[in-house]
């Protein structure tokens, strides 16, 4: 894994830290060049590697990316999904298993959808989640056709309802089929990495791949500071650590420390909106981790 | 260990279960759905007795509580028969489809010792618990007039099959958003005497309305204007705020963050003249489980707290969610009576 990757929340309204400021890089970034601008001021300055969730305007991004495929000759990509905001509006409209079809059907091409009804139609009707779960996550990777993948992340309000709900086979039948279909590790966001990480070793996950908030201030680290240290100086799995700063709570140099004293914190993800962050943020990143 | 079941194993039910399942005091035994897909899942997964018909479960099943998660409509039915067992109840929001049958329901509830809880969530986050403490305290001073709104995408385009577009089911911005503004109000503001130029619109909808706006005076003195619309696009994800003027003071707050500002110095050391803002990440602390935000957790976990310890006053019992249903009423008479 990549010890340096840009997350992507930034581009699409998302803060953690406030709604407004969320807006205002939603406006910012209305304009896709605005986007590309801060991508290809991380790729030249060595961030080859990204996560995407899979929000609609990020096709045009993998567009981008394929027809400057020289340009981006060393992209890695690191696709979270599915996007949450997405189904939870088409449930509300269609209920759950029209969401399920409308997705599968509005990512397809008619050539597709005829083959997909061949082999899926009868299992939206057989309603097999794990067949379900296999359409929809092809579904979902469509639009990175062609890209180089190192690992695809399971989105945190889909990992944390699947934890409570305990349900081991789906995590394993999900691990499975992402590691022989895209032959690339499965992931996982989390808000709750100790439990989680338990629950993959648990499912007989061998070095899970776990993406959480780690921040020395404990923001999003449930269910405390304390299972997180004791997780990660003892248990077997690779971390990805997002939020390190806790949405601006912590100074960027004491934020990087804390993380670099944990040996099995593989990755480090960041957000950063200007291209003059990126490059302060990168250039902190190597100095002190 | 506390027995539970939950009726209604839709978007809400099943976040509650979630979160609940991994409570250590916590065994969940049955579950009560209509769809089949629901529960051909459940019992490919789980070892939970199955139901499709609510008052079946009830008399089959032995249960400490039970989580009500299904359409508005049927609330105070399901209620009222688990009432009749002895359970304790957990019902999502809103109350009750009319204040009249809520009425009922809590005379229900005289005498018996359960606990019972409405998922009015915003309650339960830090921000609003803070907005609370510096208003009881006293640092804005009087009261005097509010801004209380919440906004989303909801409904972008009409739709006939969702529960949501049939108000006899309990669908509508009312029972949806303006129910959160309403609860919020009485919770950080107290009982509302007064409605007035209430104003029900429809911007997508055919048969419920989308955004409601009114105007509210609360037996205190204070007053505010609500301000709901579920058919807004240019929001990611519900969304509230509030913003409140008081004689010393004011504070504007939404799930994320609060500002206040202070005319005059306070004795506390942590407060300045002028401006002083507050985010999450100073105020949140940790839950033993996160899905959703921490407030989904908290509410659920004070519900299991006052049933460990026999507290019926929950932090928001079904009294407390039905004035904010008596409220709903009056908008409704009040738009009614300017348009007849």
């Amino acid at each position: 894994m990549d010890r340096i990757i840009l997350g992507d929340n930034q581009f699409f309204g998302v803060s953690h830290m406030s709604e407004e400021r969320g807006m205002a890089r939603a406006r910012k970034f209305q304009d896709i060049n605005a986007i590309i601008d801060i991508l290809d001021t991380a790729y030249q300055c060595g961030i080859h590697a990204f996560t995407f969730s899979t929000h609609d305007r990020v096709q045009q991004i993998c567009d981008y990316f394929r027809a400057n495929s020289q340009k981006y000759a060393d992209l890695r990509l690191y696709p979270v999904l599915p996007y949450a905001h997405k189904y939870a509006h088409l449930v509300n409209e269609k209920g759950i298993i029209g969401a399920i079809k409308e997705v599968v059907v509005s990512n397809s091409t008619a050539g597709q959808i005829a083959s997909m009804m061949a082999r899926g139609g009868t299992v939206v009707l057989r309603q097999d989640p794990t067949e379900i779960m296999k359409l929809l996550v092809d579904a979902e990777m469509k639009m990175f056709r062609g890209l180089s993948v190192k690992v695809i992340f399971l989105q945190n309000i889909v990992t944390d309802l699947l934890l409570g709900l305990g349900w081991t086979d789906v995590f394993s039948d999900y691990v499975t089929y992402i590691e022989h279909k895209y032959k690339v590790r499965a992931g996982f966001m989390t808000l709750n990495m100790p439990r989680l990480v338990d629950f993959l070793l648990g499912c007989g996950i061998k070095d899970p791949v776990v993406c959480s908030a780690i921040n020395k201030i404990g923001f999003q680290m449930n269910p405390d500071i304390a299972s997180y240290e004791e997780a990660l100086q003892t248990k077997p799995f690779q971390a990805l650590a997002m939020s390190i700063m806790a949405a601006g709570s912590v100074l960027p140099r004491e934020a990087i420390e804390y993380v670099a004293g944990f040996k099995n914190i593989k990755s480090i993800l960041f957000g950063a909106s200007t291209k003059a962050h990126v490059e302060q943020t990168k250039e902190l990143l190597e100095k002190y981790s | 260990m506390l027995k539970g079941g939950v009726i209604g194993f839709g978007r809400m039910g099943l976040t509650h279960y979630s979160i609940l399942n991994t409570h250590p005091n916590v065994q969940f035994v049955a579950v009560c759905d209509s769809s089949k897909f629901i529960l051909k899942n459940l019992k490919r997964y789980t070892s939970l007795k199955l139901f499709n018909d609510y008052r079946k479960m009830l008399n089959e099943t032995e249960m400490d509580f039970i989580i009500v998660a299904t359409a508005t409509v049927s609330h105070t039915e399901i209620a009222k028969a688990a009432i009749e067992r002895g359970l304790h109840v957990f019902m999502e929001k809103p109350f009750s489809l009319t204040a009249e049958e809520g009425k009922d329901l809590i005379a229900m509830l005289d005498g018996k010792r359960l606990v019972n809880q409405v998922g009015y969530f915003l309650r339960f986050n830090e921000v609003f618990r803070a907005v609370k403490k510096l208003i009881s305290k006293g640092l804005i001073g009087e009261v005097v007039h509010y801004k209380n709104e919440m906004y989303g995408r909801t409904v972008l385009k009409a739709s006939k099959s969702s529960w949501r577009s049939k108000e006899k089911m309990g669908g509508g911005c009312m029972l949806d958003f303006a129910s959160h503004c309403i609860d919020l109000a009485d919770y950080l503001f107290g009982t509302v005497e007064k409605v007035s130029g209430s104003v029900l619109k429809r911007v997508y909808s055919a048969t419920v309305e989308d955004a409601v706006y009114t105007t509210l005076e609360h037996q205190n003195g204070a007053s505010g204007s609500i301000m709901a619309n579920w058919s807004d696009e240019s929001y990611r994800r519900p969304f509230n705020l509030i913003e409140i003027f008081g004689t010393k003071g004011k504070i504007i707050a939404n799930r994320q963050e609060y500002r206040l500002y202070l005319r005059e110095a306070t004795n506390r050391s942590y407060l300045e003249k002028g401006w002083n803002i507050y985010y999450l990440p100073e105020l949140e602390k940790s839950v033993r489980f996160s899905m959703r935000g921490s407030e989904f957790t908290n509410q659920l976990d004070h519900f299991i707290e006052c049933i460990k310890e026999k507290k019926a006053k929950t932090g928001c019992t079904f009294a407390d969610a039905l004035r904010t249903d008596f409220v709903i009423d009056k908008i409704k008479k009040d738009f009614a009576a300017r348009n007849n």
